[in-house]
């Protein structure tokens, strides 16, 4: 049956970004055990699973914070090989990691435009010299671009609380990215109200043909959004549903191991 | 709104604490300089001539400290400092001797510059390469290199001190601008320079985000261990800096001096606000903070102490700064953990 379902996908045209048979160990653990994952421009993914099931590793794999032992991996059609985050920034991949990445220390826009910093222009610009001024101008406007007011994006990002640092590593990330939006647990310290703002960041980041994946417990809120639903289950694909026919049973079962039928 | 007003708060309170800290290091430093001056004799401390030393003493320390504050910053440590410093002030005086009795002084001299310059480097390179290829944590690596480079010192010097440092550069070291140590310029414009560097350039900021979290620089695409590295270079560079200064003012390379500069820099720069743990720091702070070592060990020596009294009371003061570095710490952990507790619009309604 998944077979079937994967074949389906494989004829779709479009893929952004796309994974064939990933395996990923650390040492005696098999973090993933040959995942078939893909993403179409405008598409958005929910990634779900149990602890431990594999999530956060495969999103790393196509950020580049991982490597896969195996597999490939295509975006835009074109195989690449991911060595590092920087080349995953390069094909246009952005990721907001389970723990947001920030820099506690360096001021909120710093954080921004942390490893493509602006430079100034003229002689200091080319001996290092950075246009601060500019990147909290540009920082400032990612951030309301999220919905978020933050008091100012010059103090360091460990003052801010838990749901502004989320926005900042979103505001970021959705700054950045031009074709697929890597999302680990973006709504995990937020209330209500700044979950909805999450959801629709990601709406308007899907209708401007962003590729997404968004790995969340919160199956209700991500079921509003997403289109296509990815069940992975101890390293591997346990269930790939489509979001308007799916059922929570569907999901739980898959998660659980139970034999899933599409 | 809400939301607002707590970051506010907080932003006041650790702007605060930061001007607090170097605030009540200048009252220290004043407290000790007035201690010294009722408890020495007079016109011993308190004069010209004690001041101008105390002003070159401390301008070696604060460019050890510039150094170890970098270093620091980007969650690196250096106890090699003082045992380079030594071994690089023997080699250059070998070559600067050596170079003399071929050529002239003035090309002995330059040459001997840069040769301190680029031995200083080499060995921040080794100290870089042993932390981040070789994995060796930086406590360990730059202990490692502290016992070798001492024990290189000693076999090159065969233990004893080794005079003939040429008339010419003693001269030079030792000229006074408007009746202050030229070094004590030189300390300052590097002062300042690494200030800056610190703050606007982009090296500056990736030297502060390795240390703050160094897993968010790599993935935000910093070359964290070229940059490590660099530090450690820099350190290497204070380091031939210093030596060329030492040998200037003394004359010889001394082989039993600068057993606790590693200590004293890092004393020095953790009492400037520098935080042991990364990611945090100022050279201001730092080069205000490496007096306190320095009047300690002055004010000692005036009294007649056993210079052996400056490094217990060197210790002490280090172990009072790391521990108040701690303590603020903890301190901003607690607000923290205060303010994710604390949704900023709405009580969550459990996302999970
Ligand atoms: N860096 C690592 N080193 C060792 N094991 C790891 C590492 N990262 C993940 N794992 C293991 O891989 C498995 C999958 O982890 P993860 O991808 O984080 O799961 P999820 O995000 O779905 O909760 C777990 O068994 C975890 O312990
Ligand atoms: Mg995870």
């Amino acid at each position: 049956m998944m077979e079937t379902d994967i074949r389906e996908l494989e004829k779709v045209q479009n893929a952004v970004l796309k994974a064939k048979n990933i395996v990923k160990r650390f040492g005696h653990v098999q973090a993933l055990g040959g995942v078939d994952f893909e993403l179409k421009r405008g598409e958005v993914v929910a990634l779900v699973g149990d602890n431990g099931a594999g999530k956060s590793t495969l999103i790393k794999c196509f950020s580049g914070v991982y490597q896969a032992d195996e597999g490939e991996i295509e975006i835009d059609g074109v195989p690449v090989k991911i060595n590092s985050p920087m080349e995953s920034r390069y094909y246009g991949v952005e990721t907001v990691f389970q723990d947001l990445s920030l820099a506690p220390d360096v001021s909120v826009a710093a954080n921004v435009f942390l490893g493509r910093e602006i430079e100034r222009h003229g002689i200091l610009g080319k001996i290092g010299f950075l246009d601060y001024p500019e990147m909290q101008k540009r920082a400032d406007k990612f951030i309301r671009e999220v919905g978020v007011n933050l008091p100012s994006v010059e103090i360091p990002a460990e003052s801010l609380s838990g749901g502004q640092r989320q926005a900042v590593a979103i505001a970021r990330a959705r700054a950045w990215a031009s074709k697929v939006l890597l999302l680990d647990e973006p709504t995990a310290s937020l209330g209500v109200r700044q979950t909805e703002i999450v959801l629709d960041i990601i709406k308007a980041s899907k209708d401007r043909g962003m590729g997404i994946v968004v790995i969340s417990h919160d199956l209700p809120s991500v079921l509003k959004i997403a289109d296509r639903v990815v069940v992975l289950r101890l390293g591997k694909v346990a269930g790939n549903f489509q979001a308007e026919s799916v059922t929570y049973a569907d999901v739980v079962s898959a998660m659980l191991g139970k034999e899933f039928k599409a | 709104m809400k939301n607002t007003t707590t970051s506010l708060r907080i932003q006041r309170l650790v702007k605060t604490l930061a001007t607090l800290h170097t605030f009540w290091v200048l009252v220290i430093l004043l407290l000790l300089c007035i201690g010294f001056s009722i408890i020495t004799p007079p016109g011993t401390f308190l004069s010209v001539i004690n001041f101008k030393s105390l002003a070159a003493d401390s301008s070696q320390l604060i460019i050890l400290t510039i150094g170890a504050a970098y270093l620091l910053i980007s969650a690196g440590i250096d106890l090699s400092t003082g045992s380079s410093l030594v071994l690089n002030t023997v080699l250059t005086l070998k070559v600067m001797i050596w170079l003399s009795s071929v050529t002239s002084v003035t090309i002995a001299i330059i040459f001997g510059v840069l040769f301190a310059a680029l031995f200083g480097i080499v060995i921040g390179i080794i100290n870089g390469l042993l932390v981040t290829k070789l994995r060796i944590p930086s406590f360990i690596a730059t202990l490692g290199t502290m016992g070798a480079t001492l024990g290189f010192a000693r076999l090159a010097s065969k233990g004893t001190n080794v005079p003939g440092v040429p008339k010419e550069l003693m001269h030079f070291i030792n000229t006074e601008i408007f009746g202050l140590p030229l070094i004590a310029y030189i300390a300052l414009f590097l002062v300042i320079l690494a200030s800056i560097v610190l703050k606007y350039t982009r090296f500056g900021l990736h030297t502060i985000a390795v240390g703050s979290n160094m897993e968010s620089a790599r993935r935000a695409g910093i070359r964290v261990e070229y940059t490590q590295i660099i530090v450690y270079a820099l350190m290497g560079l204070m380091v031939g800096i210093v030596a060329i200064i030492d040998l200037g003012r003394f004359g010889v390379a001394s082989i039993a001096a600068h057993t606790t500069d590693n200590l004293q820099a890092i004393a020095g720069a953790v009492i400037g606000g520098t935080s042991l743990f990364g990611g945090r720091g100022s050279i201001l702070g730092a080069a205000v903070g490496a007096f306190i070592p320095s009047v300690l060990r002055n004010g000692f020596i005036i009294l007649g102490l056993q210079p052996f009294w400056q490094e217990v009371a060197v210790a002490f003061v280090l172990l009072a700064a790391v521990y108040f570095d701690q303590w603020r710490r903890e301190q901003m952990q607690k607000i923290e953990s205060q303010m994710s507790t604390a949704p900023l619009e709405e009580p969550s309604a459990s996302s999970d």
